[in-house]
Order: structure tokens, then sequence, then C-alpha cells
């Protein structure tokens, strides 16, 4: 009896508590069991890359160089068993490792090149949601000129014509994303810009920029956030998209998009090279997209329908 | 209406030049010198640069531009390093191939994705509904080229009823080897267009006018489809427009996929032999086309949606 009445009264407490903003969305988020999931498992990915970053750091690549990218003819095309449990690819290389591996690249480059394009569309996003007007409408014009080029064969040409280091790939990458960031951007700043804090920030003598980085910005977050994580899904994909062709990471880099161009040529032999690291992108996909999705509906329990 | 249209097609002409300078600045960036390329490793550096001149490759940038631009209003796309064909011609013999994968595929996204989206939606977490959204969401986070090899998988070797690769002859043989690929292509539509007619039709079917139309005793099939479909139609048409030129980025990996004979395949050929006026003209015949589809979801829409025509009526019926 004692107990329940205690725990009502802890109820009552935290609802004179109130949270704020973060703190009563991530209690949202973890009711919401497909979404946990999902950033379970990009979390685990994210063990994974560093733990492999970490393991060929300390064995001075040797893993890497004898396990993930040395040929070991005997084993080629080696269907999965207990010693291999995906199997072997083409050149005898074991495609656990050779995924695990890979993971790095596709977050790597999916996490950055996204931060790339929130950078860049978050300040033209800015800038043209706060003064509007004749600067609002150029910057908006010129983005929907980038938009008008699908953002796969903007990322072909980027490539094509710059080379595929690494910094070209996050740019080929980030470069189509930037419109539809800075289109959220844009729209978030302009639904809090006339706010009271703002006026008051402006009465006391903020200049714009200390308005829009301190005052706004940080008020117009969430729709913010929920559009860049589900942005990182499609951007694996595209970088994916674009080993497959042959023009992203280079082999013997065990990219999955990479994986899955050599396995092409095995298909009839090794139906394993091409499924399996086929699911792993697509996991991983899914799993950003739950936890945006997740998120979303957190962030903003209005939204959700 | 009319003046909405002619309005449309003409702001269309900014957004091509803009379009062709973006693409045109990006290829510009390449290493690769076109008059080397022409000429071959055995040429002299005199030669060379005689032929950078005669091409106009030392010219500024805009007048580049302004060149390519007015060549391209005129049909020349210039001259393809490998074929040493007009551009123009290997695109026009390739877009036919193009336009008939990637409008099978919109077809496909409209004719399963909206009965999809619109079922689900009338049988809310029925077991019907979960499931077919859980598949969607699986669809649209697969790679489509992926989604290629395990069709290709699945019924060409497994079970050998479609060909895995190139076009085929005749009506029945293009339509066959139609298949795999323009399925490969609008999984992913299909699910994003499912998705958004489920959440569009969810906002309609509790409307007043929905019930009244009920209880007016309208059938319960025309309720759906005018009440309700018609109404929720608007957003789904957006997200078709939008996922067209997901579809054409798609269309360069599944033609490579299954060596479909269209421009996404040519172009990653044209990249391999470092063809860069090739490659030019397939990304900017991709991004009109994209543009071109986009202005048609606009007049559309504008068919779609009562309140975007009665904009533009008000001015001649003012009472």
């Amino acid at each position: 009896m004692k107990r329940k009445e205690r725990e009502v009264g802890s109820m009552a407490n935290q609802a004179l508590h109130s949270r704020g903003l973060w703190a009563d969305a991530w209690h949202r988020f973890k009711k919401n069991k497909v979404a946990v999931a999902g950033m379970v498992f990009v979390l685990i990915l994210v063990v994974i890359s560093i733990a492999t970053l970490v393991i060929d750091w300390v064995t001075a690549g040797e893993i890497y160089n004898n396990y993930v990218t040395k040929t070991n003819l005997p084993m080629k095309l080696a269907g999965p068993s207990l010693e291999h449990i995906f199997g072997c690819d083409e050149y005898g290389r074991d495609i656990l490792f050779r995924l695990l591996w890979g993971t790095r690249y596709s977050l790597f480059i999916g996490i950055v090149s996204i931060l790339i394009a929130l950078v860049g569309g978050g300040f033209l996003g800015a800038i043209a949601g706060f003064y509007g007007g004749k600067v609002d409408n150029v910057i908006m014009r010129v983005m929907d000129v980038f938009l008008s080029i699908p953002s796969m064969v903007m990322a072909i040409a980027i490539v094509t014509a710059l080379g595929n280091s690494i910094f070209n790939l996050l740019l080929s990458i980030a470069v189509p994303q930037i419109p539809r960031l800075a289109r959220i951007v844009r729209a978030s700043v302009m639904s809090v810009r006339d706010r009271e804090f703002v006026e008051a920030a402006r009465a006391v003598g903020a200049d714009d920029g200390l308005i829009i980085f301190k005052y706004i910005i940080p008020n117009a977050l969430a729709p913010i956030i929920v559009q860049a994580s589900l942005t990182v899904g499609s951007a694996i994909l595209s970088i994916a998209g674009l080993s497959f062709l042959g023009i992203g990471v280079e082999p013997p880099a065990p990219e999955w998009g990479s994986i899955l161009n050599a396995a092409r040529t095995y298909m009839r032999d090794a139906w394993h090279i091409s499924v399996i690291p086929g699911l792993m992108i697509m996991i991983t996909v899914l799993s950003l997209n739950l936890a945006g999705d997740g998120l979303r509906d957190a962030l903003d329990p209005k939204m959700k329908n | 209406m009319w003046k909405y249209i002619v309005k449309r097609i003409l702001m269309l002409i900014p957004v091509m030049l803009g379009t062709i300078l973006i693409v045109f600045f990006i290829m510009d960036r390449s290493e690769v010198d076109p008059a080397k390329v022409i000429l071959g490793d055995a040429a002299t550096e005199e030669t060379v640069a005689e032929l950078r001149e005669e091409l106009g490759l030392n010219d500024p940038f805009f007048v580049r531009y302004g060149r390519y631009v007015l060549d391209l209003v005129q049909g020349d796309m210039g001259e393809s390093y490998t074929y040493r064909t007009p551009v123009s011609d290997q695109i026009l013999a390739r877009l036919p191939n193009t336009l008939l994968l990637a409008s099978t595929a919109v077809l496909l996204s409209v004719v399963i994705g909206i009965p999809l989206g619109v079922v689900a939606a009338k049988k809310q977490y029925s077991a019907f509904d979960n499931i077919s959204m859980v598949v969607c969401l699986f669809g649209s986070a697969a790679p489509t080229f992926w989604l290629g090899l395990v069709l290709v998988l699945l019924f060409s070797q497994m079970i050998p009823i479609f060909p895995a690769s190139s076009m085929g002859r005749g009506f029945w043989g293009v339509l066959r080897s139609l298949v795999l690929p323009s399925f490969t292509i609008a999984i992913s539509s299909i699910a994003t267009v499912a998705r958004t007619t489920r959440a569009s039709m969810l906002e309609v079917i509790r409307q007043d006018y929905v019930d009244t139309a009920r209880a007016k005793g309208t059938p319960e099939s025309k309720i759906t489809s005018r009440h309700m479909l018609r109404n929720a139609l608007i957003p789904v048409i957006t997200s078709v427009g939008l996922n067209f030129g997901v579809l054409l980025g798609g269309s360069v990996l599944t033609e490579t996929v299954f060596a479909w004979p269209g421009i996404g395949r040519y172009v990653i050929e044209a990249i391999k032999t470092q063809d860069i006026p090739s490659v030019l003209g397939c990304v900017v015949a991709l991004s009109i086309m994209f543009t071109v589809v986009n202005l048609l979801v606009d007049i559309l829409y504008a068919f779609a949606d009562p309140r975007i025509k009665a904009q533009y009526k008000q001015g001649r019926k003012k009472r």
C-alpha cells in the first residue's frame, strides 16, 4: 500500500518537474521498441567500426592484410561453412571479415557526408530563412536548380570529374543533399524567427550572426536532426551504388557495394557473395530509417500519423 | 489554367540553363585533356596545343558554356571520343530504352503502390496492413542494384523464366526482358508510394464528409474512390514525381546490372573510357528528363488540386 502511494507520489513529482524537450523526447523514444532496436543495431555497427580500427592499429594492419585483403585461392568461392559462416569471395577471402572491416566505409562516409551537407545546407537555409525576401528567393531558386539533377547522377558526375578520393566521394554524396537540408533548415528557421525571444535578443543588441546561431538554430534543431538522420540511410545507399559501379571506394578495400560489384561475375557459382553484403546494407539502412522515424515521432508527436 | 501552364514552361528555361551550368561546371573540373584523348598518347605537345586552340578549350569558362548551350539548342552535344560519332546520336539511340524502363517502373509503382496503400489504410492495423508496411520498409531500405541481383538469382537462375541481361527482340521479347529490370527499379518507389498513399488516406478517412457520404448511403467502393482517394492523391502525386529522380539514378545502376542498352549504361561506359562529352551529354539528358517530369507533375497537380486552379481563375471571375 505504502509503496504504491510512494509510486503515485513520485509520478506526480515527475509530472511537476518538466523534463525539457530532449529528455522528454528520449522518454518517448525509449517506448518505441522498433526505433530502439534500429538504434541499437546502428550502435553495434559503430562499435564494430571502432573495434576494427583499433584492431588494425594494435596489430599494425596484420589482421587486415592477412584476413581481409589477402587472396587465398584454395577457398575461392567457397560456400558458407562452419569455418567461414558467410563463405568466401572470388579471391578466397572470408566474407564475414570483409563485411566487418567494411562497416567503417559505409558509416564514416554516410555520417560525414551528411554532416558536410548539414553545414552547407544549414548555412544557406538559415540565411534564406532568417533574411527572407530577395536573399531567400535567390538562394532557394539556386537550390531548386540543384534539386533538378537526380542525386545519383550528380554524384556520378562529381566522381567522374574529380576522381574518387575519399574527400571527393564525401563531396559527391554531400552536394546533392545540400538543397534538401537547406529547405528543412529554412522552414524551421522561419518558424522561430519571429518569436519573442528573438525579439528580446535583438532588443539587447545581439547581432544577426549571434541571433541565428545562438538563439534560432538551437530552437529549430529538432526537424533538422530528424531529416539528417533519415538522409544518412540514403547516403549509405549512394556510396554502395557508386562502389558497385566501380567508381566509389577502390578495391581491395572491403566496401559493401564493391563486394557486390565483384559478386556479379560469379553469381552462377556463388550466390552467397551477392546476397549477404546486400542484406547487410539493407539492414543497416533499415535500422537508420527506423531510428530516424522514431526520433521524428519522439521529437514531434504531432507529426505522427 | 493555360496561364499557369505557360508560366511553368517559361520557368523551365532558367532552371535548365542553371542545371546545365552546374553539370558543365562539374565536368569542367575534370583533369582529362580532351585534346590528348582525341590525339592519343603519341601526339606531341605542339599538336595537342594546336588542337586545344582549335577546339576552343582555352576560351574562358563562360564562353565555352555559352557555346555548349547554343550547340545543345541545335541538338549538338559534341562528338564522342570513343565512338567518333555525335553524342546526340548515341543518346537518341538509347533514350527510348531508358524511357521505356523508367515509365514501366513508374507505371508499376502507381498500379501496385496506390492500391496497396489504399487497402492498408482501409484495414489499418490488420495483418495485411502490418505485413505490407514491413515489406515496404525493407523495400525502401534495399539497394536497387542488389535487388536486381537477387531477382536475377531467383527468376533467371533458380527458376529460369526471365532473361538475366540485355533487351529481347520483338514485342514479347522486349516485354519479357523488361520484367526484371523494371521491377528492380520500381520496388523502392512502390514502397514509397504505398506508404505515402496509406498515410494520406488515413488523414482523409476520418473526415466528416466521408461520414456524410456514408450516411447518404453512397456505396463503400464509391466512397473509397471518389471521396477518399481523390482527396488523398495530392501528396501521392508529389511522391511519384520526386521518386522519378531516384528512379533515374536507379536506372543507371539497374541498366548496368541487366546490360540494358540505355543512357545509364552508356554513361558508365563513357566514364570508364574517359569520354567526357558523352558523360556530360548523358548527365544533361537525364537532368532534363527529370526537370520535364517535375514540370508535368506540377501541371498534374493543378488538375488534381482545385485550389491551385482557383488561384489562377480569381483574376478573371471577380464578382
